[in-house]
């Protein structure tokens, strides 16, 4: 056969082959651009001295980063929005942790109804929930109160730790509680001293996720909390009537606090357990 | 009770003693969702039927204004799913390829506005597309338009906006399997003299479906039921049902119309998100 | 009421570490374990031996407490251990993948069973060195699992299975993921520290030749039963059924019709002599015999009882294994020492081969 005869199809290939990855890596670019746009944005915005939306802006300045601390319906806003993201982490990982162990360990009739009712506040819109508990709560006179606003976010936040939870204590090496028990160790002493340990980084996972997921939360709080409002939506609020940038140096805040979280979960979480 | 009689017992217990635990483990969650979930639920739909009788039901479903805004939501949906499945496809397997150093780079960036506030990020979409925003400023200023582009308060705004917030629902569940896919497989086709068009939609693509279906499902679902981005940078020209709906709580005052809307925008939820299951059930016959 | 009672009162003689009495199991339709009778006696290694689905992982689970059996009784020491939680029954175990703790030290692993018995930190630290030592791992205390290789991860779940001086220990085919010289090393060490420290041990296998090796008895399982229990070399050359004939080692089986006057009539129509327990005349039988038991004949003399051609030859390093074929079909496995090249044996030569009548075993056809 004619070595030619192979080689010139292959070259072209392999040209077609380089075209292709060039262009794979382009478009990966300006969508990684897309993605970062309006975080990057809000930047200059933050530090413009001027009052209203103008690019570029025309001088810099920190006094929307001022604005928002010695504003005391922000800072309360954002209090509000911290105690209810905790009490929400709180009382969802609790539920959730014990339900996963219940769905992934467990053998009973049910079990796989419970588990789609678990994961149900991920399938209904949130608008459709809030106007449910809306309802609930109005009738009792509770709107306003920061309780019932934990109470809506955990519902919500429950789907997600049972599923990261499920996944990890699936991959779990039973026969290590197996081998625990058989060395002396109670059911109990076995999970806090074994179990536990090695699923702690998702455990920290689902309770970042549980956390954000109250603290960015609008719709519910929208809803539930009368006048006190969150920091959502107090900034739902800014954003509509156009007020001044101190939203966008809520907004850089914001994203600096989730970077140093993310940094801050990601050490712990590559610590506990050394990777095989 | 006689010796054997206990011993069946205390055999019973400790046979079940786990499976019991395991059902009391579940009891709070269960008990909390369906107080709080379950029972608003039942109580929003007792109130649609307002006085027992479907005028709300009537109104959401036969009076064109909102038959349109229905049929709106679903077809914004539809543009957003298939724009996040075309965009986002290739970089799942950019990332799925990548070496170590860029993959994770890569997730930086799919992570970073992933985990950022919505509000923020509509936000900076409001910075960027708006009348005076970054992108009018500069075509302005280059002299490339004359007036400035209407990217916001219409419905390309909004798509932009929900495409931004909704492309990591669509690149995490294809790189999840692109990401197990075994590589042998597409040197095998090739050579067994398949083309890389071929190798592309006979052997890659197909095995790609489960995310695929999984991607375009979490997506479509959650665009129908979009509030915050169609709210701000729809500037309330552009409605879809869950702005509808917040519209007529707080504006209108209409409870009961407004259940009957959340349970019209439930109902066609669960309907496609059932029907959505079905197809990623029926196709994927080889799992 | 009473049979269980007496069975207890002979379950407590002092010899019998273990006892399994009537154990049964059952999972929705498939029976896992059949009315299981077992004694362990004190300081014997005992291996249950059997393919996958005979029950024998079953059993170990039962023993150590992970599964509760739907009836019968666990006896460890005399105590009526059944409901017992594993947890408190004394009992060490190995398990197949080592199970060791990723995110404790060895030290750390080993002294665990000790914490659960709230020793003091003083005594704990001797006693992990010590068994440190006893594996040969001195100084790999402060290491983490991941760390070790397979063989050493093995000692440390060894080490941690025996530290606190159990009753039992229960090993769940702990050699399997070893490559074959370690698995060989291995099997000797822990012989070797079973039989040092009078370990009473229960073994579970499928691989019938580290039964062999590492057994005081052998309790061959099929289906949920036992289907014998006795020494490797009674289980080897008089094994009790077609089963244990045909799991353990290999051999051959020929079918036999009992004729009279104390002979049988192989397939290929030549009468060999039954030595004792002679059965009625046409009953179906079985024959075992090993293939190293066979021994080449003269051509043509009386003795031969068969004569065919090499079809198939095996060479095994210290061994080499012939398949003879005669012309009626009739097969026959021999194994022989090698001895040098110009005495083996060539495809399609002609051999005759003859066996003692007290080297072959009667078992049942059915």
């Amino acid at each position: 056969m004619d070595i030619t005869a192979t080689t010139v199809p292959r070259v072209r290939r392999i040209h077609r082959g380089l075209f292709l990855r060039n262009l794979l890596y382009v478009w990966c670019a300006v969508v990684f651009l897309f993605l970062m746009a309006p975080l990057i944005v809000v930047f200059p915005i933050s530090l413009s001295s001027s009052e209203y939306l103008q690019f570029p802006p025309p001088g810099w300045s920190l006094r929307w980063f001022e604005a928002y601390i010695t504003d005391s319906t922000w800072i309360d806003a954002t209090w509000r929005s911290i105690k209810i993201g905790i009490w929400t982490t709180l009382l969802s990982m609790f539920m959730g942790t014990a339900l996963s162990f219940s769905q992934v360990r467990g053998r009973y009739k049910g079990k796989s109804i419970i588990n789609q009712i678990s994961l149900l506040p991920l399938v209904v819109p949130m608008i459709v929930y809030s106007i449910s508990v809306y309802g609930l709560f109005g009738y009792f006179k509770l709107i306003g109160m920061w309780q019932v606003i934990v109470l809506g976010h955990t519902v919500h936040a429950i789907p997600f730790v049972v599923i990261i939870v499920s996944a990890a204590l699936r991959t779990f090496d039973i026969t290590q509680e197996q081998a625990a028990m058989s060395l002396g160790a109670s059911r109990a002493t076995a999970l806090w001293q074994i179990t536990l340990p090695q699923i702690r980084p998702s455990l920290v996972s689902a309770a970042f996720l549980a956390f954000i997921s109250s603290f960015d939360e609008l719709v519910v709080a929208m809803f539930l909390g009368g006048s006190n409002m969150t920091l959502p939506k107090k900034m739902f609020d800014n954003i509509v009537n156009e007020i001044d940038p101190t939203i966008a140096a809520v907004s850089v805040i914001q994203i600096l606090l989730v970077s140093l979280i993310l940094i801050i979960v990601s050490k712990l979480g590559a610590g506990a357990t050394p990777s095989q | 009770m006689t010796e054997i009689d206990k011993i069946k017992l205390g055999s019973w217990w400790r046979r079940n003693r786990d499976n019991a635990t395991s059902m009391f483990a579940a009891t709070p969650a269960m008990l909390f969702l369906s107080l709080l979930y379950l029972l608003p639920m039942v109580l929003l739909l007792s109130q649609s039927f307002e006085g027992s009788s479907l005028q709300h039901y009537r109104k959401a479903l036969t009076d064109g204004l909102y038959v349109q805004v229905l049929l709106d939501t679903l077809m914004i949906a539809a543009y957003v799913c298939i724009a996040c499945f075309v965009i986002g496809y290739p970089v799942a397997y950019f990332l799925s390829i990548a070496p170590g150093v860029w993959s994770t780079i890569g997730m930086i960036f799919v992570l970073l506005p992933f985990w950022t506030s919505i509000l923020v990020r509509t936000y900076g979409w409001m910075v960027i597309l708006g009348r005076n925003g970054i992108i009018n400023r500069t075509l302005l200023h280059t002299g490339i338009i004359d007036t400035p582009l209407a990217l916001m308060n219409n419905i390309t705004g909004v798509v932009i906006g929900m495409v931004h917030v909704l492309l990591p629902y669509m690149i995490f569940p294809l790189y999840a399997v692109m990401r197990r896919m075994d590589k042998g497989l597409a040197m095998a086709a090739e050579g067994l003299g398949a083309s890389g068009w071929q190798v592309f939609t006979k052997i890659y693509f197909p095995l790609t479906l489960p995310g695929v279906l999984a991607g375009v499902t979490l997506v479509y679902v959650l665009a129908i039921g979009f509030f915050i981005t169609p709210a701000l940078l729809g500037g309330g020209k552009v409605p879809m049902i869950a702005v509808l709906i917040e519209q007529q709580v707080h504006t209108f005052l209409n409870w009961g119309f407004a259940s009957a809307l959340s349970l019209v925008l439930l109902t066609a939820t669960l309907a496609v998100y059932a029907v959505l299951r079905r197809v990623l059930r029926g196709n994927m016959q080889w799992t | 009421m009473g049979a269980l009672a007496t069975a207890k009162v002979m379950k407590s003689l002092p010899e019998i570490a273990l006892s399994v009495v009537s154990a049964s199991r059952r999972y929705g339709s498939v029976i896992a374990l059949d009315g299981i009778d077992l004694d362990v006696r004190k300081g014997e290694m005992l291996t249950l031996l059997g393919p996958s689905g005979s029950g024998k992982t079953t059993l170990l689970k039962v023993i150590a407490g992970f599964e509760v059996p739907d009836e019968g009784e666990i006896l460890i020491d005399t105590k009526n251990v059944t409901l017992t939680p594993p947890s408190k029954r004394e009992i060490g175990m190995v398990f197949q993948n080592y199970a060791l703790f990723p995110h404790l030290t060895v030290s750390q692993n080993v002294a665990f069973p000790l914490q659960m018995r709230k020793i003091s930190k003083f005594d704990i630290a001797a006693r992990v060195s010590q068994i440190l030592s006893m594996v040969d791992l001195a100084g790999y205390g402060e290491r983490l699992p991941r760390q070790l290789s397979g063989g050493q991860q093995q000692r440390v779940a060894l080490a941690r299975a025996i530290v606190f001086g159990p009753n039992l220990l229960l090993l769940d085919e702990p050699f399997g993921a070893l490559d074959r010289k370690l698995r060989e090393q291995m099997q000797l060490e822990v012989r070797r520290l079973q039989q040092k420290l009078g370990l009473t041990a229960v073994f579970v296998t499928h691989d019938q030749e580290e039964a062999l090796i590492l057994s005081d008895r052998i309790a061959v399982m099929d289906a949920g039963k036992i289907s014998q229990l006795d020494t490797p070399q009674a289980i080897y050359h008089r094994p009790a059924n077609r089963f244990v004939a045909d799991f353990i080692g290999e051999s051959n089986l020929f079918r036999a019709t009992v004729i009279a006057g104390g002979y049988a009539e192989l397939e290929n129509g030549i009468n060999v002599k039954l030595s004792s327990e002679i059965p009625s005349t046409g009953t179906v039988i079985g024959l075992v015999i090993r293939p190293e038991r066979l021994r080449q004949a003269e051509q043509g003399s009386i003795e031969s009882k068969i004569n065919g051609l090499i079809t198939e030859i095996v060479f095994l390093g210290e061994t080499i294994k012939y398949r003879i074929r005669d012309e009626l079909g009739f097969e026959v496995l021999v194994r022989w020492p090698f001895l040098s090249n110009e005495k083996t044996l060539q495809l399609g030569e002609q051999v005759s081969i003859s066996w003692n009548h007290e080297d072959m075993h009667l078992v049942k056809w059915l």
